[in-house]
C-alpha cells in the first residue's frame, strides 16, 4: 500500500494540453493603389499595445485589419495616433511607444523606426529632407531629417504642440495648453510670430479662400470651444464662433473647402459664410462614441470612426456627401484617425 | 512553444497519525457566534484560509502565495510594478482587503497594489470568494482578501528572523520580537527588501523575437508594524499599527522606449479595537485611521504627481443570543475619506455611513444560516439596499453551502473629483451574486482529504468605466454591465509512509466574463478562462522538498478578444531543511522561480523574471 501511495503521489496528473498561443499569421504583401485606399489608424486601448493599422479599399470596399502586424509580424505599438505620406513613404506616429514607424507604401513593411521622442503627435514634411513633430509631452517641435530618418533638432515650444499645417511657406502650429498657434520659418527652424486666440488650438483647416479656420477644442478648466477663421496674409480674426460646451476636435474641410465638419461628441457642420455656430448636431452621437472625421477629398464621402468602449473593435461609418449612411465596416480599438491615400 | 495545463492530482492516501488538517478552515458556530461581523463573511461560500508561518519561513511574498495556493488571479505589472487581485472574473477595484477588520484598498483610486504587503507582516490570510458587501461594505463583490495580524498564544519572549536573497539583487530581511502572557501580549516586526530586478527576457511580441534587457527596475521598501493585546476576564483590547514604503523605479514597457518613470508610496495604517462578552452578549467596537500617499513622477515629462488620502472608520457591533439558536448582531459603519488629488489646490472628501442586521441561525452544530441586511449612504447619495442571505449544512462528510447577496461598489475619489475628467454624478455599481458550494472532507487516522466545487454566478450592472470623452478627456461613467459565471475545483490530501509525508494540493478554476448579456460569447480582457495550481510537497525528517505549479489560458488585452496574450505555466522548486538547538528552531532553504524559465507575461507590456535563484534562513526563538 505504501508503494501504491508513493507512485500515485508521483504519478499527479500533470497533462499536456492543446497550446493556446496563436502563432503569427504568415506574412502578406499588398500593394494599395493610390486614390483608391484609406489608411485608418485604430489607436489601441492606452498601455496595451494593441493598437493597429487597417486599411480600406475604396474600388473593392473592402476593408483588411491588423495589416501592419501581418506584414510585419509585431503591432504598431501603443497610441497609434496619426500617418502621413512624405515622399512615397508612410509615416506613422505611434504616440505612446515614441516612436515613427517608416513604411513602404506598396506593404506597410517596415522600413525604418524613428526613435527618441516624448511623445509623439503628428508629422508634416516642411522641406526637403526635412519633417516636423508635434509633442504631446516634449515642450518642442521635433526636426526629422527624412533621408536619415532621424531627429536633427528641436524647436522649443511649451506644453501640448498639436496639429500643424503649410501657409505661405511657414509652419502654423496648435498649441493645446495655451491660447497661441505658433508661427514657424522651416529655413531658420525658429518660432517667428504667435496668434493669440481665446483658448487652445487643437485643429486646423483652409478653406476655398486660402483663410485658416481654428478649432479651439476648450479646456479642462470649463473654457467653451471656439471656432476662428483666420486672415490668410495677416492672421487676423475675421470670425469667432462659440461653440456649446463639451470638447470639440477634429475641423476637416469638405473637397471644396466651403464647408467644414468638426466632431464636439455629435458631428457638426457649417459653411465657411455661416456667421454662427451650428447648434444642432448633423449626426448626434447617440450610443456611438464618434472618434475621428475623414472627408474624402475624391468624392466628399464622410468617414467617421466610432471607438465604441475603447477597449473593443471599434467600427467606421461611410456617409456619402449628403450624408446618406453606406456601410459600416469593424475595424481595430479605437480608430482616431483617416488618411486618403 | 510549451504550454502545460494543471489538472487535478489523483491520489491514493495511506494515513498518517499525525499530519496537520487541511488548509481549508470550515466555520465553526463558536467562532462565529463570538466574533465580530467579519466572522461571518465565511458562511455560504468557499474560503481559502491560509497559515503564513510556511511563507515567513520561505521568504516567500504574499502575493506568490495568494498566486500558488488560491483563485486570486494576479495582474501583474513586472517584476516590482504592480499587482493587483482579480477573483472571479472582477477588478481589482472589485474586492475587500480587510487589514484586522480594516478596509485598507485606497479611497483614492479603489485599489491596493498587494506587492506592498510582505507577508512577513501577516499569521493568516483568508480568501472568502464571491461577494460579502453586505458585511465588509463597497467593493466586496468578487471576494474578500482577509489579513490577520493576531498574535498567537505564548508566554515569555519570541522572536523571528528572516534573511533572504537571490537572483537580479534581491534582498530580504526581517525581524519581530513579542512578549506574552496570561493578559497581555505585544509584538514589533521590521522588513526592509530591496531588488534591482534587472534581467533579460525574450520579447516573443518582436518579430524576430528578439533579447532585451528589462532596466530601471529598482525597488526598495520598508515596513514596521506594532501590535498589543490586554484581555480581562470579559474583555480584550487590542491596538495595531503599520506603516509601509516602498520606492520603485517604473521599468519600460515593451512597447515603448524606456521609462524615467517612478513611484513613491507611503501607508499608515492604525486599528483598535475593543470587545466585552458575556454568556448573551457580545460588544466589538473597532476604529481605524487610515492615511496613504502616492507618489507619481515621470521625469522626462516634468510631471510630479503626488495624491494622499486620510480615512476615518468606526464600525461597532453588537450581538444577542435570542435563544439557544438564535442570535441577532446588529452593527453601524461609519467612514470619512479625505484626499488631496493633484494638481487640485483643495482637499476632496467623502463620508459613508450604513447600518447592518443580522440574524444567525444555528440550530445545531450542522446548520449555520444568516440573513443580513444593510443599508448605506454616502455623500453621493442613498446605497442600494443589501440583502445577504447564507447557509452552510453538513450531512456527514458532506458540507453544502449556499449564498444570495446583493452587493454594491463606491466611485472612488478618482472616479468623482480627478481633475480632468471626474465626474461626481456617478452612481454606485450594483448587482447580485449567487454561490453554491460543496465539499467533501473525510478523514481518520489513515488519511485525510478534502474536496470542493463551487458554482458562482454574478451580474454587475452600472459600472464604472473610464473612456475618453469627444476630443480627449477621459471621463468616468456608469456605462458598463458585466455577467460573470464560474466553476471552481478544490482537492487537498496528506499521508504519512513511515517518515515520509506527502501533501497536495490543487486548484482548477473556469470563468467566464461577459459584457453587455449574459450570450455574448466574448472574454472580458484581462480575464482568464482558465486558471489553476497545484502543490506537492514531500518532507523526510527535516528536509522538505516541495514543487509549486501555476498556470493561467490565454487572456485578452481587448473585449473584442482580437489581441491575446499567451498563456503561460510556471514552476518553482523549494528545498527546505529545518534545524533545532535548544530553544532555537531555524530553517534554511533555497527555491528556483519559473523553474521552465518561460518567457511570460501576465500583463501585455511586461514579460516576467526568467529562472530566479533564492536563498534564506529562517531562525525562530
Amino acid at each position: 500500500m505504501r508503494n501504491l501511495t508513493l507512485i500515485a503521489l508521483l504519478a499527479a496528473l500533470f497533462t499536456m494540453a492543446a497550446n493556446c498561443k496563436k502563432p503569427l499569421e504568415p506574412t502578406r504583401r499588398q500593394s494599395f493603389i493610390k486614390g483608391e485606399t484609406v489608411f485608418i489608424l485604430n489607436e489601441g486601448a492606452f498601455q496595451q499595445g494593441n493598437g493597429s493599422v487597417s486599411v480600406y479599399n475604396k474600388t473593392d470596399k473592402e476593408v483588411e485589419n491588423n495589416l501592419f502586424q501581418s506584414i510585419n509580424g509585431e503591432n504598431p505599438g501603443d497610441v497609434v495616433q496619426s500617418m502621413s505620406v512624405i515622399d512615397g513613404e508612410g509615416y506613422i506616429v505611434v504616440n505612446n511607444s515614441q516612436k515613427i514607424e517608416v513604411t513602404g507604401l506598396d506593404s506597410l513593411l517596415r522600413k525604418a523606426e524613428i526613435t527618441g521622442f516624448t511623445s509623439p503627435r503628428y508629422i508634416l514634411k516642411v522641406g526637403d529632407n526635412k519633417a516636423y513633430v508635434s509633442e504631446l509631452f516634449g515642450d518642442s517641435i521635433v526636426i526629422v531629417d527624412l533621408s536619415s530618418h532621424s531627429i536633427s533638432g528641436k524647436i522649443g515650444i511649451a506644453g501640448w504642440t498639436e496639429e500643424m499645417m503649410m501657409h505661405n511657406g511657414q509652419v502654423l502650429v496648435g498649441n493645446n495648453s495655451d491660447s497661441f498657434i505658433y508661427v514657424i520659418d522651416p529655413l531658420m527652424d525658429s518660432v517667428v510670430d504667435k496668434i493669440a486666440l481665446l483658448n487652445q488650438a487643437k485643429s486646423m483647416a483652409h478653406d476655398n479662400n486660402g483663410d485658416i479656420w481654428v478649432l479651439c477644442s476648450g479646456s479642462f478648466s470649463g473654457d467653451m470651444p471656439h471656432v476662428y477663421q483666420l486672415d490668410k496674409n495677416d492672421f487676423s480674426i475675421k470670425k469667432d464662433f462659440p461653440l456649446d460646451g463639451g470638447y470639440a476636435g477634429d475641423l476637416t474641410a469638405n473637397m471644396a473647402g466651403d464647408a467644414f465638419y468638426f466632431l464636439n461628441s455629435g458631428v457638426y457642420q457649417f459653411s465657411v459664410n455661416d456667421n454662427q455656430a451650428p447648434s444642432t448636431a448633423l449626426i448626434p452621437a447617440g450610443s456611438h462614441s464618434w472618434y475621428a472625421i475623414g472627408v474624402d477629398p475624391a468624392n466628399d464621402e464622410l468617414y467617421l470612426g466610432d471607438a465604441g468602449d475603447f477597449s473593443s473593435n471599434g467600427a467606421v461609418y461611410r456617409f456619402s456627401s449628403t450624408l446618406t449612411p453606406i456601410d459600416t465596416m469593424q475595424v481595430g480599438i479605437a480608430p482616431g484617425f483617416f488618411l486618403f491615400y | 512553444m510549451r504550454i502545460w495545463v494543471v489538472l487535478f492530482l489523483l491520489f491514493i492516501f495511506r494515513l498518517g497519525r499525525s499530519q496537520a488538517p487541511p488548509d481549508t478552515v470550515y466555520t465553526l458556530p463558536d467562532a462565529v457566534v463570538k466574533g465580530d461581523r467579519f466572522s461571518l463573511l465565511p458562511v455560504g461560500t468557499h474560503s481559502d484560509s491560509l497559515s503564513l508561518s510556511q511563507a515567513k519561513k520561505y521568504g516567500l511574498s504574499l502575493t506568490r502565495v495568494l498566486s500558488e495556493n488560491t483563485a486570486v488571479f494576479l495582474r501583474e505589472y513586472g517584476p516590482a510594478g504592480l499587482s493587483l487581485a482579480s477573483v472571479r472574473g472582477t477588478g481589482a477595484q472589485q474586492m475587500a482587503i480587510l487589514w484586522n477588520g480594516l478596509n485598507i484598498q485606497s479611497p483614492m483610486n479603489g485599489q491596493k497594489d498587494l506587492r506592498l504587503l510582505p507577508a512577513f507582516f501577516f499569521e493568516e490570510a483568508e480568501i472568502i470568494y464571491g461577494s460579502s458587501a453586505g458585511l465588509a461594505g463597497s467593493g466586496a463583490i468578487g471576494g474578500t482578501v482577509k489579513l490577520s495580524t493576531a498574535i498567537p498564544a505564548m508566554k515569555g519572549w519570541k522572536g523571528d528572523v528572516t534573511l533572504a536573497g537571490g537572483s537580479f539583487g534581491m534582498r530580504a530581511g526581517g525581524l519581530s520580537l513579542s512578549y506574552g502572557d496570561k493578559a497581555f501580549r505585544s509584538k514589533i516586526s521590521l522588513y526592509s527588501s530591496r531588488g534591482r530586478n534587472d534581467y533579460r527576457f525574450f520579447n516573443t511580441r518582436k518579430n524576430p523575437p528578439v533579447e532585451e534587457y528589462l532596466r530601471h527596475a529598482r525597488s526598495q521598501q520598508q515596513g514596521l508594524q506594532f501590535q498589543s493585546l490586554i484581555r480581562g476576564e470579559k474583555s480584550a483590547m487590542d491596538i495595531h499599527y503599520m506603516h509601509l514604503s516602498s520606492d520603485r523605479q517604473l521599468p519600460a514597457g515593451i512597447f515603448e522606449n524606456g521609462s524615467r518613470k517612478s513611484q513613491q508610496d507611503a501607508g499608515n495604517y492604525v486599528k483598535l479595537g475593543w470587545k466585552r462578552g458575556s454568556k448573551n452578549h457580545y460588544w466589538h467596537i473597532n476604529a481605524g485611521w487610515i492615511g496613504e500617499k502616492i507618489y507619481y513622477n515621470d521625469t522626462s515629462l516634468n510631471l510630479h504627481a503626488r495624491n494622499r488620502s486620510r480615512s476615518l472608520v468606526f464600525q461597532p457591533d453588537y450581538t444577542l443570543m435570542l435563544n439557544k439558536k438564535w442570535m441577532m448582531r446588529t452593527g453601524i459603519f461609519l467612514r470619512y475619506d479625505r484626499a488631496r488629488l493633484d494638481p487640485l489646490s483643495e482637499d476632496v472628501d467623502r463620508h459613508e455611513e450604513a447600518l447592518l442586521l443580522s440574524w444567525i441561525f444555528t440550530p445545531d452544530n450542522k446548520l449555520i444560516m444568516h440573513f443580513n441586511l444593510r443599508q448605506g449612504r454616502s455623500s453621493q447619495g442613498v446605497h442600494p439596499f443589501i440583502p445577504t442571505w447564507a447557509a452552510s449544512r453538513a450531512f456527514g462528510k458532506w458540507t453544502l453551502k449556499g449564498k444570495i447577496s446583493r452587493h454594491y461598489r463606491e466611485p472612488t475619489l478618482n472616479d468623482l473629483f480627478w481633475q480632468p475628467g471626474g465626474n461626481p454624478n456617478l452612481r454606485a455599481e450594483r448587482g447580485w451574486a449567487g454561490d453554491l458550494t460543496i465539499l467533501y472532507e473525510f478523514g481518520n487516522d489513515k488519511y485525510r482529504f478534502s474536496a470542493a466545487f463551487s458554482a458562482y454566478t454574478n451580474a454587475m450592472l452600472d459600472q464604472i468605466v473610464w473612456q475618453p470623452a469627444s476630443g480627449g478627456i477621459w471621463q468616468p461613467d456608469n456605462v458598463d454591465q458585466s455577467y460573470t459565471r464560474g466553476l471552481e475545483g478544490r482537492m487537498q490530501a496528506s499521508t504519512m509512509i513511515g517518515r515520509l509525508r506527502l501533501k497536495s494540493g490543487a486548484m482548477l478554476a473556469y470563468t467566464r466574463a461577459l459584457r453587455d448579456s449574459w450570450t455574448n460569447q466574448l472574454q472580458m480582457a484581462f480575464v482568464p478562462r482558465w486558471t489553476g495550481n497545484t502543490q506537492l510537497e514531500a518532507s523526510y525528517k527535516r528536509w522538505t522538498l516541495s514543487y509549486k505549479h501555476r498556470f493561467s489560458g490565454i487572456r485578452y488585452s481587448d473585449n473584442s478578444n482580437s489581441y491575446p496574450i499567451e498563456a503561460f505555466d510556471v514552476g518553482e522548486l523549494e528545498c527546505n531543511r529545518a534545524f533545532e538547538r535548544g530553544r532555537i528552531h531555524w530553517n534554511a532553504y533555497a527555491r528556483l522561480n519559473n523553474l521552465w524559465n518561460e518567457s511570460y507575461r501576465v500583463m501585455p507590456a511586461y514579460f516576467m523574471p526568467p529562472r530566479a535563484f533564492y536563498a534564506g534562513i529562517y531562525l525562530h526563538f
